[in-house]
This record gives structure tokens, C-alpha cells and sequence, in this order.
């Protein structure tokens, strides 16, 4: 991990049926000040500043009940709402697993 | 029948409709559960149940507290249904906590009335109510997009399957509105848990108030004090009822005012104008919340984050927290449209000028389960479907055709959500004055003719398009805002949370209800007699 470096890479797995033949990786930076951030406002913060064609489910109910912000995140399923991203770190997020994906991070 | 939104109101309500055996549809903008208000809420139901205390006791103190605007014989079908209601729910499998606890929770409460049940509980608990029944079909991913009328009457409504892009027409012999809040009108809100939106857009006053449904006392927003910084926990419900200091490091609340009170929002307003406000309880030992599973687990997570007050300075704003105005209702949750039914937070005239904590919970299931009594009555004496307008139709499929077109030029819906946002947070916040209002609707005014030229991206198609929802909630909060600017102008008074500094005294003339009204295809003005 680069102590200079203040902004995170998220690498998403994207796929948009039937627009796109297979799923493929995008990679975005986001930056993080001195404040914690978390995986879900990182996706928020992509939505709003740099791509509106990205989609997961933007809802979060603050008490780990409504679980529509599960996903696999560097290979583990987990709330992307309660998942801290740290500066200078590349995370991987994916769909869950076993799941029909709708959208990017939307699964049936 | 045709219930739109799926929180508690609206999943009571598709309940009691569906035991009667009339066909439901239940309209739900996320997947059951995985959206909206209910799930965030901590879960106080109040309700008179100690020695002493009584329907009657409980519906004078909240019209108390409401300053007298709230319609009496709403707030007696609330107090008084409020224990059956509960006890249904627990029949229903709901795990309630029937342990009062001691302290009342706002100051002016004669008596604690907080029986426990997390918003949670509730909805897990609706949903598998609701698969019993085959009767209710369940449409997940669907927003409405406007009602459709004929002779007067609401006959079904238009909706958006956000899964695939198109829409539907939904026909209905009874409808009830139960679509919740507003409070992303606002920069900071409680609605919007870690700033993430809810679908709190105001969406259900537009549907009711193009139907042609009075909407009341729209001026009536309660504010209260959330995290503003650090970013992990801006706009949640997770602060205690702790000191606050300004940049000075005095104290500055009004002792005994309450928590939830138009004096602390207002106190607390005038101190941010000047400067940041904090709250640093680094010295204090955190509650365990053994109580409280909710908070509890809110708590632990948040610990462990290291971002509570308990372990560092967090700064504070006033956020949008609760609509105690909306569409019109009587006992029976009948707007003023015939054929449309509202209930929870989309309806107006029960809470008054200001609601009391815990009471948001008992009026969402009260009448949640009123609206879907009283409309399944109402399509039970229809013999058949009234006929859905086909011009309607086809105006709003002209309508979402023009917004879906190649656009010229860069416009986004999120930043007509921003600078609107702005707009109300800067004049129409807790303190209010008329000058400050005109300027809101001008400014209003201005993003209005930039609402046809969002462009939305429909390069990737129209499923799951975010951009288009949002373009969809962009309209109805602009909308939304005027409204609540206009009601606030035509409430020429100060009372509750409406406090207009050019009118700074509540009068006595003004103990009746702000209505705005769609005529001439304008929003109009105008009062109305609150009913004792």
C-alpha cells in the first residue's frame, strides 16, 4: 500500500445483457480523504461523479437487515455498506455468486 | 385493488385488503424490504398502555404537541386503535418488546408510551403475512408513475418495471397511496442513511396532487439533529441525546426543549449559520443499548469503525426527518379523490405542527390496516373495472418518450437533485421568511426549464437504468419543492415546525390547514378547516 497515494481503485465486474456478450472488469479511482469511507459510497460517488450507467442497488439501510448491498467484494461475500476501503488499496467487486446478474451488481 | 408502496403502511395495508379476498397488487419500488424507510427506523410503537394512561390522554398530548393541528378524530382512530394494532402484529409473529421503559421520551409525554418493534421486525414480519395469501400480487422493481383518473375518480395507475425498461397499466377499483416521505428535498437528511438515497422524492404527494387531491399543511417538515461528518455516518439516527457545543465550546440548546422539538431545530439552525457544532462525549462510557437490538447493533458496528461520538469529535447538521404534511385523509384514509386512499407518511392532517417520536410507527400500521379495510370495501361494491382513459395513456407515453430522447447538450438529473437540494436547504430550512420563499421559487423556477433537456443515457437500454429513475425522482422533487414553498407562504404564521421570521407569532386565525390544490394546471393556495 502506497502511503501517498489517497484515492482507491475499485475493479468492478460489469455486465449488461443482452448489451454485452461477456462480463468484463472496469476499473475506477476514487478518492478518499483522511475519513473513512465505505464500499457503497465508493459506488455512490462513481454513479454521481464519473459514470451513470453503473448499476447496483443504491439503498442502504444502515442496519445490516436489508442485505441489497451484498456482493462479493475481493472474492468474499459481504455488505458493501459496512466494508471500509482504505487509500492506496485496489478492491475487487463482483455479484454474488449463484445468482441470475440483471445489471452489474443487481442479481435476481 | 392497487396499493402503491411497499413499507409498513403499504404492506398493512395489502394485508387486510387481501384477507377480504379482493386481488391486490402491491407496488414496490425495490425488492420488499430492501428499500425505503421502514428498515431504517429504530422501531418505537407508542401506544396508551400503562395504569393511568388512556387513548384519550395520548391523543391530547399529541395534539399538544402538534399545536392544534392536527385533525382530532384521526389522532382518536391512532391513540385508540393503536393496542389492537400492536397485538395484531405480535399475532401476526411480530417479536415486540412490551417493557415500557420508565423515562418518557419527549418531555411533554404525560405518560412513556414506547413499546418496542424495529422497523426491521415489522417488515420481515408483513412479508411472510403476505405470502399467505395468493390473492396479492407482488410487483417488485415497479414505480408508479402517475395515476390515471376518469370522471373524477382514480381507476389504476401507469408503472415503470425498472427490471425491463417498460411500462405497465394497471388498472384498479380501489388505490391506496402509501408511498411515504419527502425528506430528500433537503442536503441532509435522516432518510438518507451513510447519504445514500431512499426514495424519499416526494413521489406520492404529485401522483395524489395531479389526481387533483387537496394536499395539507405541506409547509410541515420536522428537522433534527443527525451526524454530519465524519462521512461513514452522515444522516443516520445514531446520536444520543447528548450536549452539543458551537465553535465557541458553549452549550447552546434550550434546556428541556426536547429532542425532537421546532426550538431545538431552531436553536441548533441559528448556531450553524454562525459555525460548526459537534458532539464530543469522549470522556463519557458508551451505553450498551441491552435493550435496544437495533441500536445495539448500530452501535457495536459503529464502534469498531471508530467514528461515534464516544471516541471522537462528530460534527453535526440539521437534517429533513419527518412529513407531518400530505395528502388530505379522514377516518376511513379516503383522500379527496374518490377511489384513492392514502396512508403513513404520505398522509397529512395527523400529526400536526409536529410529531411526537414513536408515533410514526402506530399511525403507519393503524391506518396502514384502515386503508386496506376501508378500499377493500370500496371495490367490493364495483362490479367491474372503470374504464382507464386511453388519452392519459398516451400523454404520458409522450411524456417519457420526450424524456428517454437524444438529447443536446450535459444536463444530469443528479445535478438538478443538487442545486434543488441546495435551494431548500438555504430558504427553506427551519427558519423561513417570504422574501427568502420567492426567491426559492424562482430559483426553483429556473431548474424547472432544464428539467427537458436531462439527458439520460440509454446507450446500455432502459433496464436498471439509473439515470432514468433518477430523472423520474428529479421531476417529482422539484415539483415537490414548490409545493412545500408555497405552503409556506400561505402559512402567514409561526407554529410548530413552521417558523416564519416575518411572522414570527402563532394566531389564533390560523389554526386550519395550508392546502395546495392543482387548478388551471397550476399548484394553488388555500386553507382549510381542521376537523375537531
Amino acid at each position: 500500500m502506497d502511503p501517498q497515494n489517497n484515492s482507491v481503485r475499485l475493479k468492478i465486474l460489469r455486465y449488461n445483457p443482452p448489451f454485452d456478450e461477456n462480463p468484463y472488469n472496469e476499473t475506477y479511482t476514487v478518492p478518499v480523504g483522511n475519513e473513512k469511507m465505505s464500499v457503497l459510497q465508493a459506488l455512490e460517488y462513481i454513479y454521481e461523479e464519473q459514470d451513470d450507467t453503473l448499476a447496483f442497488r443504491r439503498y442502504c439501510c444502515g442496519v445490516q437487515y436489508c442485505n441489497s448491498c451484498l456482493m462479493l467484494i475481493n472474492g468474499k461475500q459481504t455488505h458493501a455498506c459496512l466494508t471500509i476501503v482504505k487509500p492506496g488499496e485496489e478492491i475487487e467487486v463482483a455479484p454474488v455468486k449463484g445468482k441470475r446478474v440483471l445489471k452489474d451488481l443487481i442479481t435476481d | 385493488m392497487l396499493v402503491i408502496g411497499a413499507g409498513g403502511a403499504g404492506a398493512r395495508a395489502a394485508i387486510e385488503a387481501a384477507q377480504t379476498g379482493r386481488q391486490v397488487a402491491l407496488i414496490c419500488r425495490s425488492p420488499l424490504g430492501k428499500g425505503g424507510l421502514t428498515p431504517t427506523a429504530n422501531g418505537g410503537y407508542q401506544a396508551a398502555v400503562l395504569p393511568g394512561d388512556s387513548p384519550a390522554i395520548h391523543a391530547e398530548d399529541l395534539i399538544a404537541v402538534g399545536c392544534g393541528l392536527n385533525d382530532r378524530p384521526l389522532v382518536e382512530v391512532l391513540t385508540g386503535e393503536a393496542l389492537e394494532q400492536a397485538r395484531m402484529l405480535e399475532q401476526f409473529g411480530a417479536r415486540m418488546n412490551w417493557e415500557i421503559p420508565q423515562k418518557v421520551h419527549e418531555p411533554q409525554m404525560r405518560y412513556p408510551r414506547s413499546i418496542f418493534v424495529p422497523g426491521k421486525e415489522v417488515l420481515a414480519t408483513l412479508r411472510r403475512q403476505l405470502r399467505k395469501y395468493g390473492n396479492v400480487l407482488l410487483l417488485e422493481d415497479y414505480l408508479s408513475l402517475q395515476l390515471l383518473f376518469h370522471d373524477g375518480e382514480v381507476v389504476g395507475a401507469l408503472l415503470f418495471d425498472i427490471k425491463e425498461g417498460s411500462i405497465t397499466v394497471c388498472e384498479s377499483k380501489a388505490t391506496i397511496l402509501a408511498t411515504g416521505s419527502l425528506g430528500e428535498i433537503y442536503p441532509l437528511s435522516a432518510q438518507e442513511p451513510m447519504g445514500l438515497p431512499t426514495g424519499s422524492t416526494g413521489s406520492g404527494y404529485i401522483l395524489a396532487g395531479m389526481a387533483g387531491a387537496d394536499l395539507v399543511d405541506m409547509e410541515m417538515i420536522q428537522f433534527s439533529i443527525v451526524p454530519l461528518h465524519p462521512p461513514l455516518i452522515q444522516g443516520m439516527r445514531c446520536l444520543p441525546w447528548g450536549p452539543l457545543r458551537n465553535s465557541q465550546g458553549n452549550e447552546f440548546l434550550p434546556p428541556n426543549a426536547g429532542e425532537y422539538s421546532h426550538e431545538t431545530a431552531q436553536a441548533l439552525y441559528r448556531e450553524l449559520q454562525r459555525g460548526a457544532v459537534t458532539m464530543d462525549l469522549h470522556d463519557r462510557k458508551a451505553p450498551d443499548h441491552a435493550r435496544h437490538p437495533v441500536a445495539g447493533q448500530r452501535n457495536r458496528q459503529l464502534r469498531e469503525f471508530e467514528v461515534t461520538p464516544y471516541q471522537r469529535r462528530v460534527t453535526v447538521g440539521l437534517a429533513s426527518l419527518f412529513m407531518m404534511g400530505g395528502v388530505h385523509i379522514n377516518e376511513r384514509c379516503e383522500t379527496s379523490v374518490p377511489g384513492l386512499y392514502a396512508a403513513g407518511e404520505v398522509a397529512g392532517n395527523v400529526h400536526g405542527a409536529r410529531r411526537v417520536a414513536g408515533n410514526a410507527f402506530t399511525e403507519m400500521i393503524v391506518f396502514g390496516a384502515r386503508a386496506g379495510k376501508y378500499a377493500a370495501r370500496e371495490a367490493a361494491g364495483k362490479g367491474r373495472f372503470p374504464e382507464v382513459p386511453k388519452q392519459q395513456i398516451g400523454e404520458c407515453l409522450e411524456r417519457l418518450s420526450g424524456i428517454v430522447q437524444e438529447k443536446h447538450g450535459d444536463i444530469t438529473p443528479g445535478e438538478l437533485r443538487r442545486k434543488a437540494r441546495s435551494i431548500m436547504g438555504r430558504y427553506l430550512h427551519v427558519i423561513r421568511t417570504g422574501p427568502g420563499i420567492q426567491t426559492a421559487l424562482e430559483e426553483l423556477g429556473t431548474l424547472e426549464q432544464d428539467l427537458p433537456f436531462v439527458r439520460v443515457k440509454t446507450e446500455g437500454g432502459l433496464r436498471y437504468n439509473a439515470s432514468l429513475i433518477e430523472t423520474f425522482d428529479v421531476n417529482w422533487l422539484l415539483a415537490v419543492s414548490r409545493i412545500v414553498c408555497q405552503a409556506a407562504l400561505t402559512r402567514q404564521e409561526s407554529r410548530g415546525f413552521q417558523f416564519r421570521e416575518d411572522f414570527p407569532e402563532e394566531k389564533e386565525d390560523w389554526l386550519k390547514h395550508t392546502v395546495i390544490r392543482r387548478a388551471g394546471g397550476e399548484w394553488v393556495g388555500g386553507t382549510k378547516a381542521v376537523a375537531g
